[in-house]
């Protein structure tokens, strides 16, 4: 495993995760909602570092999490974490492959699930909205306690708002603190238009660890 | 925008300023070394009023006080150019004059140029101020030379002095005042019932005032940190920039879930490279072609698994 892009669980570098595991969870309240799709407005603003930290928090503490690589454009998780980019997500739903056959598993992060992109797809943004990843979706949440859904730039692709069309399903914007302001308005606006329901905001590189030394 | 967005806005540009600041004082440092060096020549007169207080020393002495704070802006004001340029244009007649050995030349007592000033300068006075010889002060220089007056406080003195680029000129100009004041009054048709006395005429400076390199340094600096802590704030208006994250629920109306700092990840106890592999489900014989692609139509359409 790439260690560079996971956070140690037990320093203080997982905190803001945990406040954000918590914020999520108080937002969420007394609805239906496993899935939570990671998106913001640009590339490079850290989706990927946030949805898998997200996700090995969660994991420690909501059994099980499941995280998939939802980006089949330019995937990431796969790199991060030294797994195989295929079999995965396209796999299962375009072989109809039972998801548990493609996930890892990570004993030592929590028990994280991990599904990856998968194979390349010639026109991806057809594929999130889909039924097929509504089947699949509605499985993971059956049987997990958190989908992390690590998804494409809005402003890039229309993926983010298919996977929050499902049912169950949530956006949690990844905002860049040297991002643009019109990128940010321009991709709530298109959360909006989409009726996905924003769950909020995650500013992402505000400042430097204070609880470091604590 | 808000006190504390102009402080965080100046804070964020905090680099632009200074280095924008320090270009200021090397500017200002730059300037002040080229600028030509200038001499200052000062000296000292009397005015006294001999008017109708001259019997009462207090009233005598106020008056000329009075009197020398009215020449104080006279001369600041520069309106004794005119009379100094005359003073120094007889001087260089009789200079010429004198150099042509000529029987007649003028002695200061006749001016053509300006009939009211029938005056010019007393005879001996060319040659004590050092206007002729090798004297470098032209009646056209005149207008290079800066005076400035001052009133001796309680006394009725007047402290005048004039800078130069050539300490010749400064001392010229600064020792010609006296008479052009005279000549001033006389023109302007004033009563002439004060007396003005030269109490210590001005010697050729010996070094250049200072440059006042400190002085502009400090200015610099102020006026550096204000253009520029403007020019930041005016660039920040014009930033495409996102708002602060506790006015960013405010202005987009959706709520900030958590903040991340710049994280320092750390490697994994366990997860490294000597760490157990993660445990997949998926046999890795399975017998799927990596290569291969699906339209997307056909997940759309149920997934249909290709033959």
């Amino acid at each position: 495993m790439n260690p560079r892009f996971l956070v140690e669980p037990d320093s203080a570098s997982a905190e803001p995760f945990r406040a954000l595991r918590l914020a999520i969870e108080a937002r969420i309240g007394s609805r239906e909602t496993k899935g939570l799709v990671f998106t913001s407005p640009d590339p490079r603003d850290g989706r990927s570092t946030m949805s898998a930290n997200f996700a090995l928090v969660a994991a420690h503490v909501q059994r099980p999490v499941l995280l998939i690589d939802a980006d089949m454009r330019n995937p990431a998780l796969h790199t991060m974490l030294d797994l195989p980019r295929s079999p995965g997500l396209v796999e299962v739903l375009r072989d109809r492959l039972d998801p548990w056959e493609v996930t890892h598993t990570f004993p030592s992060l929590g028990g994280l699930h991990v599904i990856t992109a998968g194979s390349p797809l010639p026109r991806p943004g057809d594929v999130a909205a889909s039924p097929a990843m509504g089947q699949l979706l509605e499985k993971a949440y059956a049987e997990c306690e958190a989908v992390v859904l690590d998804s494409p730039p809005v402003l890039n692709a229309a993926d983010a708002s298919g996977l929050a069309s499902h049912r169950g399903t949530e956006v949690v914007m990844i905002v860049n603190r040297s991002g643009k302001r019109r990128h940010l308005i321009s991709a709530l606006r298109e959360m909006a238009v989409t009726e996905a329901n924003v769950l909020g905001l995650v500013v992402n590189r505000e400042g430097t660890l204070a609880a470091d030394r604590y | 925008m808000t006190a504390g967005s102009v402080y965080r806005a100046l804070w964020r540009h905090k680099l632009f300023i200074l280095v924008l600041t320090a270009a200021f004082v090397a500017a200002a440092v730059y300037v002040t070394v080229q600028q030509d060096r200038e001499y200052e020549a000062a000296m000292l007169m009397r005015v006294q009023e001999r008017g109708p207080n001259a019997g009462n020393a207090s009233a005598a002495l106020q008056a000329s006080q009075d009197l020398a704070q009215t020449y104080a802006k006279i001369i600041g004001a520069g309106a004794l150019k005119g009379e100094i340029r005359t003073f120094v244009a007889q001087c260089s007649r009789r200079r010429t004059a004198a150099t042509q050995n000529r029987p007649g030349a003028p002695t200061g007592q006749s001016n053509s140029q300006s009939p009211k000033n029938a005056t010019g300068p007393p005879a001996g006075s060319c040659e004590s101020l050092g206007v002729t010889g090798n004297s470098r002060l032209s009646p056209r220089r005149v207008s290079e030379v800066s005076l400035s007056a001052s009133p001796v406080q309680d006394l009725d003195l007047l402290s005048i002095s004039a800078r130069s680029k050539d300490p010749t000129n400064a001392r010229i100009a600064a020792n010609a005042v006296p008479w052009a004041l005279r000549a001033f009054i006389r023109n302007t048709g004033s009563a002439t019932t004060e007396k003005i006395i030269t109490v210590k005429a001005a010697t050729t400076p010996s070094a250049p005032v200072s440059r006042h390199l400190a002085l502009n340094i400090v200015i610099a600096i102020m006026l550096g940190l204000i253009f520029n802590g403007a020019l930041a704030l005016v660039l920040e208006l014009f930033r495409d920039r996102l708002p602060e994250p506790d006015e960013l629920e405010r202005a987009l109306g959706h709520p900030v879930l958590a903040t991340v700092p710049s994280l320092r990840l750390h490697p994994l106890p366990g997860t490294g490279p000597t760490s157990e592999e993660p445990v997949s489900v998926f046999a890795g014989e399975q017998s799927l072609d990596e290569e291969r692609t699906v339209h997307a139509q056909e997940i759309r359409e149920g997934g249909n698994r290709e033959a």
